[in-house]
């Protein structure tokens, strides 16, 4: 068989191939990524754009699970705080109740109740980051207004509502009438006004009627605080999922994309080799031949 | 006497043959680097004598001829035509591929902002710069959408300007096949190196564009297009025309009045027309329709809410006529764009009511795409793969292909490369012989010299 090296024809193929496969295993180790363009693994490819849509799902989550987690401890802390204010309310109701309690104390217990009434208007009034909490999905209207003294729920019954996890919905506003009023005649406010009422006139039976309607007042934002708590349980919950998910799939990702190091290092340095001999097997190929020896 | 004078003849016959050996010799060695240059080699045969009593009368140059093997040229030919193809579509597709970057980069980096955006506005609907984030992430998807559709179409534009150039090159070889056909058929001198320049017109038109050469008996050849569409016939070459046609203005290509864009499969214009006509309109499809799809679920959802002032919701994307063309004009409703307190956010009207962003901020891992079987990112990773699996099996085929050209030239040049090994051997034995024939000459001569002066 006659065997014949073209120098420029298969020499430099031969060349031209090692460096290809110096270029890419050096750009791998530069880039640190395994996949430049589709071509270079297209499921790979496929998959890691999934992977990428898994990880800013589970971003965008965890930034809605977020601002629920500050939403929620914002009307803890409200209902918490109105509950407190109930509580003294009752105490000074019950302490003026009676027939020994003298005129001016009864004076200062009407104050006080009007001063916790106008707070817990703040409180069912409080804005989160420009939005009412108790307005339901009005939330860019007061919960309660007075309006010709007549305390008015401005609010609706439904609530705002923001996914923490797919397909988990967590209520982020509340409804302040079902806290404030539920199923009784009058809301909290309009109570407490005419609680303070009562004990000025020293109208032990209103007085009585009063607390009581401050005890369910108390019973509804105690069973409002309970589920709220249950719901930061859940978006507390969902912090650890989410982010447990989101190392997985960044760790699915960097398995598709990223370079492996120690092996493309290890390629780099082979196709270096290859690419060194295949220059010195060119180089050398055609230095002898039998003209050489010819005389 | 005569014997004698026979014998000069003889020698001198010798001398001529391995003078004719040398000069094939030297022929070989000078083109050793010549493209398409088969070797020569010189056909010697003894002249028989003329009688019972004489050795014979020497010897004589038959002919040089050249060493083609005309399967291994045909094989070479058509697996050019392959590696020419899968190289115009690896070079058609690159843009594309670029374009289509690296996961999270593109198209899909911008549908997961733009749900993002949604989902922030979700978060807080009654925040303006979120309403604010979400036009502009609308737009800059729009924008993405509208810069591929723009890419492919210029790949489009590319490729048919390549084919332009290469239609040129086809007329011009076809052209020159037949002048050599005509210098072929009038035989004389330097037929061999004709047929050589031919081959490598051949082996280039082959690349161009698939054509069959047919091999006739009087050692010409014919060559067609398509489907058996004349380009040479003889010492004739029947120009391809290159036209531009609507409705897209790309060229078609004609023979002879003939419309025969299709019919060319093989070669760079081949790979090339596929590329224009094939592949990149698949990819538009589907990136129109994905276009189509995600306008519409944003469009449906959003129609079904109210705004900022607690007005029923319009478009958020402007409506789109149909699928085709969809990626290419996707664009945010100017209404929205310019006022972003049209994002409808409320499925109520309530102020604070976040359904409509919530729902589409929730169409990130609905599968609504494509007929329900995927979701956008999906769908865009389908788009994804299958332009980087087109460019990978087009590159293992290149790689295939090239193997296999390797190893045809390899066969080629056992029966028409030339060895200076061979040549130097070659060299030597006719040097040899011209030597020893002078040799003889120089005997006889001095045999007759020394014959005369026995008659003096």
């Amino acid at each position: 068989m006659r065997v014949i090296f073209d120098l420029f024809r298969d020499g430099l193929s031969a060349i031209e191939s090692a460096a290809n496969q110096m270029a890419l295993a050096r750009q791998q180790v530069v880039t640190g990524r395994r996949i430049s363009v589709a071509s270079d693994d297209p499921l790979g490819m496929q998959q890691a754009i999934g992977e990428h849509a898994t990880i800013g799902a589970i971003d965008a989550y965890t930034q809605t699970r977020d601002s629920a987690a500050a939403r929620l401890s914002a009307a803890d802390s409200v209902l918490n705080s109105m509950l407190d204010k109930l509580s003294a309310a009752i105490v000074a109701a019950t302490d003026a109740r009676g027939s020994n309690v003298d005129p001016a104390a009864r004076a200062a217990a009407s104050a006080a109740v009007r001063g916790l009434q106008q707070s817990l208007a703040g409180d069912l009034n409080t804005k989160f980051n420009g939005t009412y909490l108790f307005s339901g999905t009005q939330s860019t209207t007061a919960s309660y207004a007075n309006v010709g003294g007549v305390w008015t729920y401005q609010g609706d019954a439904s609530t705002v509502q923001l996914e923490v996890e797919q397909g988990r919905l967590i209520s982020v506003t509340f409804d302040g009438q079902a806290i404030a009023q539920g199923s009784d005649p009058t809301d909290v406010l309009t109570a407490l006004n005419d609680l303070a009422n009562a004990i000025d006139a020293g109208d032990n039976t209103a007085i009585g009627a009063g607390i009581d309607t401050l005890n369910r007042a108390f019973d509804r934002t105690n069973r409002a605080i309970g589920r709220l708590g249950a719901d930061e349980r859940t978006v507390d919950e969902a912090a650890t999922r989410l982010s447990a998910l989101r190392l997985a799939a960044d760790g699915r990702r960097s398995h598709l994309e990223d370079t492996n190091m120690a092996e493309a290092i290890t390629r780099m340095t082979t196709a270096e080799n290859a690419y060194k001999a295949a220059l010195s097997a060119v180089s050398t190929a055609e230095r002898q031949s039998l003209l050489d020896y010819l005389q | 006497m005569s014997g004698l004078f026979a014998s000069l003849t003889s020698a001198s016959n010798a001398l001529n043959a391995q003078r004719a050996g040398l000069e094939v010799v030297g022929q070989n060695l000078a083109n050793v680097n010549t493209v398409g240059y088969t070797r020569r080699v010189v056909d010697l045969a003894e002249l028989a004598p003329a009688d019972a009593f004489s050795a014979g009368r020497g010897v004589e140059v038959l002919q040089i001829r050249s060493l083609r093997d005309l399967y291994i040229e045909g094989r070479l030919r058509r697996e050019q035509q392959g590696v020419a193809y899968d190289t115009a579509v690896v070079q058609g597709l690159s843009d594309v591929e670029g374009a289509i970057g690296v996961p999270g980069s593109s198209v899909d980096g911008k549908i997961d902002s733009f749900f993002t955006a949604f989902s922030t506005l979700a978060n807080d609907v009654t925040s303006a710069p979120a309403r604010d984030g979400v036009v502009a992430q609308g737009k800059a998807l729009a924008q993405a959408f509208n810069d591929l559709a723009a890419r492919l179409v210029e790949s489009q534009q590319n490729a048919d300007t390549a084919i332009g150039g290469a239609v040129d090159q086809v007329n011009q070889l076809a052209a020159k096949v037949a002048q050599l056909n005509d210098q072929i058929g009038a035989g004389g001198p330097g037929l061999e190196a004709l047929r050589d320049e031919r081959d490598v017109a051949l082996a280039k038109l082959s690349d161009l564009a698939g054509v069959d050469v047919i091999q006739r008996a009087d050692g010409l050849v014919d060559v067609t297009i398509g489907q058996g569409h004349a380009l040479v016939i003889g010492a004739s070459s029947f120009a391809l025309d290159a036209s531009p046609a609507a409705p897209s203005g790309f060229l078609r290509l004609s023979s002879g009045g003939a419309d025969i864009t299709s019919q060319i499969t093989g070669g760079r214009i081949g790979g090339l027309l596929s590329v224009r006509d094939s592949v990149i309109p698949g990819y538009q499809a589907n990136l129109d329709q994905l276009a189509f799809d995600f306008a519409g679920q944003v469009n449906a959802l959003h129609q079904t809410g109210f705004d900022a002032t607690g007005a029923p919701g319009g478009n958020f994307f402007a409506p789109l006529a149909g699928v085709a063309g969809a990626a290419a004009s996707l664009s945010v409703d100017p209404n929205v764009a310019a006022n972003s307190a049209l994002v409808a956010a409320s499925s109520t009207g309530a102020a604070g009511d976040n359904g409509i962003a919530r729902a589409i901020a929730a169409l990130r891992d609905a599968k609504v795409m494509a007929g329900g079987t995927a979701t956008a990112a999906g769908a865009w990773a389908q788009f994804a793969y299958k332009v980087g699996l087109d460019v990978s099996t087009a590159q293992a085929s290149m790689q295939t292909r090239g193997s296999i050209v390797q190893q045809l030239q390899h066969l080629r040049d056992q029966a028409s490369g030339v060895s200076m090994d061979e040549e130097a051997a070659h060299l030597m034995q006719f040097q040899r012989a011209y030597e020893a024939n002078a040799r003889y000459f120089s005997t006889i001569v001095q045999t007759i010299d020394t014959l005369m002066k026995m008659v003096e």
